[in-house]
């Protein structure tokens, strides 16, 4: 980071208004450009400095945004970005829903630590069959079909909440358009089936998606994607989802 | 590898020097959505939300140097001092984002928040808006009628600030929105 005002008078970001003045002082002399060793620029830079740090309202607005900056975490956005489906060999290509047809993707991971699952408020929330709890959250699901087939071991927490619940693998999930709760009856939502190459749940329960998000334009969000990456973090899962525009 | 740098970014602008200090400069904060339903591709020319909010953007840093901070929102929030914002995913944790903001603002640079939705969490976003100590303006980009409309019709009501819909199908309005704005700050 380059030199701040902290640095050109060579003072902490603590230093009391004393300091300050006593460090300007100093420095203000030695690169007075009338002195032997005299500097311009750098006799410049200690005069802005003092300038800011020894007002008070200036140096608490430099101080606020300085820590924004000092604050920030470095993220590695390729990183993330080449984990989209599509965009990370790792990971099969999808087409979003929608118009463009069909797709699907899938998940395979062993990570538990990455699990994080967190509750959202979104337009629509949607609720298993008497369950008070959302699952998900909805715009919109007239023009989209969503399939999804999870394939998870009997260790894992999403096995056991589906134990807890009334939703069964190969039963048609349907959502009521009007109150938005999800169960039996209404338009056809998606099927939760097994896997061929996993354990066959023969429990139930609820599939807990953070959150399932179809617009108003009948696309899939990513945000689907990212949810499903999060439960696929989780210990046991590997989740399949495709998804089609319904007729 | 070292990211590239926007003409026209604080980053840029601050060329070498301290970031901070140039940030104080600056007019206004733009408050980015970078949520994934910005992946929409239902903007100009069937382009996505955000690549028509990133040409924005660069277009207004590189006509307004070291006059733009931006600060993008989704699952968590980010300052961008070298002019590029983040490829969108995850939630619109705009809570994130208005606090991030909020040094700015009280710097006195002027806020504008653009968005196309409803955020996790309505209530402290609200809360948040009203406590703000400067104006918040609000440039809503998506289709008309929606939840995320109104609530963002509100916060910019609680936050003294303008209000104003975009759907990107004419993203120079946006851009034409944004400059009065800036030059308004200035």
């Amino acid at each position: 980071m380059a030199d701040s005002p902290y640095d050109t008078l060579k003072i902490k970001p603590d230093a009391g208004a004393e300091a300050i003045k006593k460090a300007y002082r100093q420095l203000v002399k030695q690169h007075h450009p009338d002195s032997g060793n005299g500097s311009a620029d750098a006799f410049r830079k200690v005069q802005e400095a003092y300038e800011l740090l020894s007002d008070p309202v200036k140096r608490r607005k430099y101080d606020a945004v300085r820590k924004v900056l000092l604050d920030q975490k470095p993220r590695d956005d390729e990183e993330r970005k080449s984990s989209y489906p599509g965009t990370n060999p790792n990971y099969p290509s999808w087409t979003m829903g929608g118009y463009s047809g069909s797709g699907s993707i899938a998940f395979y991971s062993s990570s538990a630590s990455s699990a994080s699952v967190t509750s959202n408020v979104y337009t629509q929330p949607v609720y298993s069959m008497g369950s008070q709890q959302p699952i998900g959250h909805l715009i919109n699901a007239s023009y989209t079909t969503i399939s999804i087939s999870m394939v998870m071991s009997p260790s894992s927490n999403q096995y056991k909440a589906m134990s807890a619940m009334g939703l069964r693998i190969g039963d048609v999930i349907r959502i009521d358009p009007n109150t938005g709760m999800l169960g039996y009856t209404g338009l056809p939502l998606g099927q939760i089936q097994s896997s061929p190459t996993g354990v066959v749940v023969s429990g139930s329960g609820v599939l807990h998606f953070d959150l399932i998000i179809v617009s108003a334009t009948g696309t899939i969000s990513t945000q689907i994607t990212d949810a499903l990456r999060k439960m696929s973090g989780m210990s046991g899962v590997t989740a399949t989802v495709s998804i089609s525009q319904s007729p | 590898m070292d990211k590239a740098i926007v003409p026209g970014s604080i980053k840029a602008v601050a060329k070498g020097g301290d970031v901070a200090l140039a940030m104080l400069d600056a007019k206004i904060v733009l408050l980015c959505d970078r949520s994934s339903s910005m992946l929409e591709k239902d903007a100009f020319n069937r382009k996505a939300r955000y690549e028509v909010e990133d040409q924005i953007v660069k277009r207004l840093q590189t006509k307004y140097p070291g006059q733009i901070v931006l600060v993008s929102f989704r699952d968590w929030s980010d300052i961008h001092p070298d002019g590029e914002l983040p490829y969108p995913s995850g939630m619109t944790n705009m809570t994130a984002g208005l606090e991030k903001a909020q040094p700015l603002i009280e710097a006195g640079l002027r806020a504008v928040l653009i968005s196309d939705g409803e955020p996790d969490d309505p209530y402290s976003v609200m809360e948040l808006s009203k406590q703000l100590k400067g104006k918040l303006d609000v440039c809503y980009v998506g289709p008309e009628g929606s939840g995320g409309q109104r609530f963002l019709h509100e916060v910019a009501r609680v936050a003294m600030g303008t209000f104003d819909t975009n759907d990107l199908k004419n993203p120079q309005l946006l851009e034409e929105r944004i400059t009065r704005l800036l030059l308004k700050a200035g």
